[in-house]
């Protein structure tokens, strides 16, 4: 049983005084943050603000230079390298991440390794065999009909949505994502947002992600954190945001 | 300051070209070394001639053909079985030798020195040295023109695929690392089909050259294409020797439109 005084799972990431440091150059805090289970929150700040850094660290991916991150109530420290962090936190994976050779089917299904032994993953790859879950999630993204496709084959987009049903498969509760629209024009840049923000909130997940346009952070999250130099300058619900906020997050310093 | 170290000095033209001149010279000496007009030996002359005239016509009479077609087979079996024998050696190989399979730092350090070291050794010697090495030791049996091709094959396999294995993008083995999968995991979802399409061209190339090796292997007693070239070249049958070469020629061939084939399907 759970004592009361146990860190609240309500909360599925916690931060606390969380530094990231490189070198002598501090990157990321002291930061102290706390994100709600479910909640969808975007990182918006000009470049190296800190926010692939924040993602990092919550990624598991970097450990903090002092403080503590928890996910799921649990101290990501001790989960490094562990098989069940995959479970607990997923990064979208970017274009460059999928394997151009194999198809669509085989990308998806490799979200699902994690709990795949030796055998089930080489026969998932070899055999003509289908993992409903990835069927499911590709058919989500609208890719059903370029399921046995090569992902070479496929355009930037669709090969975006394929990362994202590869997400889906791996099933995190805490999804990351750093500039997960970057090469993408408007129109596919809304459309993947949508899946992003249907892909948490349908299926309770926790968002967050780092987004270079904050017109497009407004309109597809519940929470906006402005960074600047590992600092956070101001953290509300989107409609609360004015220009005048962004504008001062992204001028340029006096000193240079 | 440091990458400065990293862009080559750029050549100058007329250093390059004293430097040809230099080559020419040297390559002209060597020739001179070798015994001037001894180079085409007596009575070479007329057997070039012979051997150029008999180009227009090849011995193609059936019986003669089905003798092509005996050693054609013979030589495309010893290459075979000897890349098979190179693959058994040199896929496993490969996996030592590149340490993907191996998560802890010094196992894995220790494992591609010492592989690295046992496949330099072993490709160290000529397939025609091993043949011989092996004739004595076997006695004229085909396993020893088999394990000629394959031991020094699979040592070179070891390590130049287990090299491609290495040589791939790194983003997408970080991605399935950071989705749980194994080492094992990310050699199947990604090392191997990464460089499926350069594994597959270069094993193609591997048994191209084995059937070179094996047609030079039948010079010294195991049958095929070399034995038979030799045979007609001792009878002076020019006629036969010229079937035997198309012959090898077409093995050749075959192997590398079955190799562009193949590629073909894996480049992305």
């Amino acid at each position: 049983m759970r004592s009361p005084e146990a860190p609240s799972t309500e909360h599925a990431v916690v931060l606390c005084a969380a530094t990231v440091a490189y070198g002598t150059r501090t990157a990321v805090g002291p930061l102290t943050l706390t994100i709600p289970r479910g909640q969808r929150v975007a990182l918006v700040g000009p470049s190296g603000a800190g926010k692939t850094s924040l993602l990092r660290l919550l990624a598991g991916q970097l450990a903090p230079s002092a403080g503590q991150v928890s996910v799921g109530g649990r101290d990501l420290a001790r989960l490094r390298g562990r098989r069940e962090l995959p479970a607990l936190v997923g990064l979208l994976p970017q274009q460059l991440d999928l394997v151009p050779q194999l198809s669509v089917k085989h990308n998806v299904q490799a979200g699902a390794l994690g709990r795949w032994g030796v055998l089930r993953s080489l026969g998932a790859l070899v055999l003509p065999v289908e993992h409903p879950p990835a069927r499911a999630a590709v058919e989500r993204m609208g890719l059903g009909d370029r399921f046995e496709d090569r992902v070479a084959d496929l355009s930037g987009g669709e090969q975006q949505r394929v990362a994202l049903a590869r997400l889906l498969v791996q099933d995190p509760a805490l999804v990351l994502a750093d500039e997960p629209v970057a090469s993408l024009d408007p129109a596919r840049a809304e459309q993947l947002l949508d899946l992003l923000g249907a892909a948490a909130r349908e299926d309770g997940r926790t968002l967050v992600t780092s987004l270079h346009d904050p017109a497009l952070a407004l309109r597809s999250v519940d929470r906006v954190v402005g960074l600047r130099d590992g600092q956070v300058v101001f953290d509300l619900p989107p409609h609360r945001v004015t220009p005048a906020m962004l504008a001062g997050l992204y001028r340029l310093s006096e000193a240079g | 300051m440091s990458t400065r170290l990293l862009v080559p000095a750029r050549p100058r033209p007329g250093g390059r070209s004293a430097l040809s001149l230099l080559l020419v010279v040297a390559f002209l000496l060597s020739v001179a070394a070798v015994a001037g007009d001894q180079v085409v030996g007596s009575g070479g002359g007329s057997a070039v001639r012979d051997l150029l005239a008999s180009l227009l016509r090849p011995d193609i009479s059936p019986d003669f053909l089905l003798v092509v077609a005996e050693a054609t087979l013979l030589t495309a079996s010893y290459a075979v079985a000897g890349m098979s024998v190179a693959l058994l050696v040199g896929v496993p190989g490969a996996l030592l030798v590149s340490g993907v399979l191996i998560r802890r730092r010094a196992a894995r350090l220790v494992s591609v020195l010492g592989f690295r070291g046992l496949f330099a050794t072993l490709r160290a010697v000529h397939e025609l040295v091993w043949a011989l090495l092996l004739l004595t030791i076997l006695g004229l049996n085909p396993l020893a023109g088999i394990l000629a091709i394959g031991i020094p094959y699979g040592a070179t396999i070891a390590r130049v695929l287990g090299d491609r294995l290495l040589d791939v993008p790194r983003e997408p083995l970080d991605a399935l690392g950071s989705a749980g999968a194994s080492p094992v995991q990310v050699l199947l979802y990604g090392r191997l089909p990464l460089a499926a399409g350069s594994l597959a061209g270069y094993l193609f190339y591997r048994l191209e050259c084995a059937v070179r090796a094996a047609a030079v292997l039948s010079f010294i007693g195991l049958g095929g294409l070399g034995l038979r070239i030799e045979v007609a070249l001792a009878d002076l049958r020019f006629e036969q020797v010229w079937t035997l070469l198309a012959a090898l020629v077409l093995l050749v061939v075959a192997v590398d439109r079955v190799s562009g084939r193949v590629r073909a399907r894996y480049v992305a």
